[in-house]
């Protein structure tokens, strides 16, 4: 590789990794405690699908209506945004809010027992694990933090790629995973940099690209519904936003949507004129049958006054990625032992980008050429005293 | 580990990291598509990352945490490769 190309990427990579660095290292360490949130929800007593008996509410228990209507006598004047289903246990979540396109922090989690009816009461908010999770997404700043971070993620991805372009001239001369860790310090360094990388590298792009994907989660959702949903309910162009008060029984919705894809499970309902239905439809989210088809969701949009099924149809390619990007994110898909692994390679990962950071801190004095003659020779120039 | 003297082409340089790159999106997959066995493989496949650094540490016969300390950079090398 000439000593023009070597420039051009060693730039590329020092800058895209150098942005970056400090937001990534919050990641890893905020993403470190979400890998294990079943386990850590479930210590602090907040995981009901692993206490709650019966049927999982997915599949039955009392009528849908029956629920929603104990939840908005929770929330006297309220309208109902969501119904969310668990496929394990009775528990079932509704959330409201004071208008259809309430923003998120106008919203109030209910928790239902679906076996029983019993109300579980608001669900705990501002707890330690989901301020974690708020930081991780958005540093607490909303949608200009989660695009952010997802540019963030989007640079990773650059920093990854132009790593391995560098890697090859370095390695030239040394063999794979060489640890000259009796070297110099900064020998030392570029060594750990170089194999933690490399062995980390096709885990850390899917994590870096899933992570991009999930931080324009908010954009690709509304993209979906202003073009295949209003597509898909263009019949109902022009007419009046359905009145909550005019919303027609769940249950026959449910019941529609059923007989329409037969042998599949909910997992959330979108009532109308939220940021997941149209105006008019209650939008059913039925899960795949299959284990892998589980992820992607199909909606079924019902008239949500007449229970007519107006129209189903899979989601685009990109909110498919975007749904199966969620689980390989989080590493919480496949039991503890893929999450200890996940763990392993998260503290491989926040070494690799401490030493990026020593490297480019405690460079030795001399510009840009040393470096490049750094990673033709594999680490061996000696810098003139 | 010393270096070969020879340079490695791209090719060879690249041999290890393909495969290890392979065996973890493999694993990624495998995970996602199914329980049971495939929960197993994705254990297997994906925690040859972590193995592979655990060994390229015990190789240079030092404790997995390295650095830090210059005093240690001082001491005989025990190293066994």
């Amino acid at each position: 590789m000439s000593r023009g190309a070597i420039r051009f990427w060693y730039l590329i990579h020092k800058w895209s990794s150098l942005i970056p660095t400090l937001f990534l290292l919050m990641l890893c360490i905020t993403g470190l405690p979400l890998i294990f949130h079943d386990e850590i929800d479930a210590a602090l007593g907040e995981d009901y699908d692993s206490t709650l008996a019966g049927a999982p509410s997915a599949q039955g228990g009392l009528p849908l209506d029956t629920m929603l209507a104990k939840a908005l006598a929770e929330r006297p004047g309220e309208v109902p945004l969501f119904m969310a289903f668990s496929q394990d246990s009775p528990l079932l979540t509704v959330t409201t809010g004071p208008t259809p396109d309430a923003p998120g922090d106008k919203m109030t989690l209910l928790f239902f027992d679906r076996a029983t009816g019993e109300s579980l009461g608001p669900a705990p908010s501002g707890g330690f694990m989901e301020t974690i999770l708020q930081l991780h997404t958005d540093m607490l700043l909303g949608l200009p933090g989660m695009l952010f971070l997802g540019v963030m993620g989007l640079s990773f991805v650059i920093a990854l790629v132009s790593g391995t372009v560098l890697y090859a001239p370095f390695m030239r001369k040394l063999g794979f995973a060489t640890l000259r860790l009796e070297k110099s310090k900064r020998v030392a360094r570029l060594d750990q940099h170089n194999m933690l990388g490399i062995v980390t590298l096709a885990w850390a792009l899917v994590i870096g690209l899933t992570g991009a994907i999930n931080a324009f989660a908010d954009p690709l959702t509304d993209n979906w519904r202003d073009t295949q949903v209003a597509r898909m309910t263009s019949a109902y162009d022009g007419a009046a936003p359905l009145d909550p008060a005019d919303y027609g029984s769940l249950d026959a919705a449910m019941a529609s949507a059923r007989e329409t894809l037969p042998g599949r499970n909910p997992q959330f309902i979108g009532f109308p004129g939220g940021g997941w239905s149209s105006a008019h439809h209650y939008a059913i989210f039925f899960q795949g049958d299959r284990p892998l088809t589980q992820y992607l969701l199909t909606p079924a949009l019902v008239d949500a006054r007449t229970a007519t099924v107006t129209d189903v149809a899979s989601m685009p390619a990109i909110n498919q990625a975007l749904m199966m990007s969620k689980p390989l994110h989080f590493g919480d898909y496949a039991g503890l032992p893929l999450k200890i692994v996940w763990t392993l390679l998260t503290l491989a990962m926040i070494w690799v980008l401490w030493t990026g950071v020593l490297l480019w801190f405690r460079r030795r004095p001399g510009a840009i050429d040393r470096r490049i003659a750094e990673i033709r020779s594999g680490g061996t120039t000696r810098a003139p005293a | 580990m010393s270096a070969p003297r020879t340079t490695r082409s791209t090719g060879a340089i690249f041999a290890w990291p393909l495969v290890l790159a392979a065996l973890s999106l493999i694993g990624l997959i495998a995970g996602l598509t199914g329980d049971g066995a495939r929960d197993v493989l994705a254990w297997l496949l994906l925690g040859s990352a972590p193995v592979t650094i655990a060994f390229a540490y015990r190789r240079t016969g030092r404790p997995v945490r390295p650095i830090i300390s210059p005093s240690r950079t001082k001491a005989p090398s025990h190293d066994r490769a």
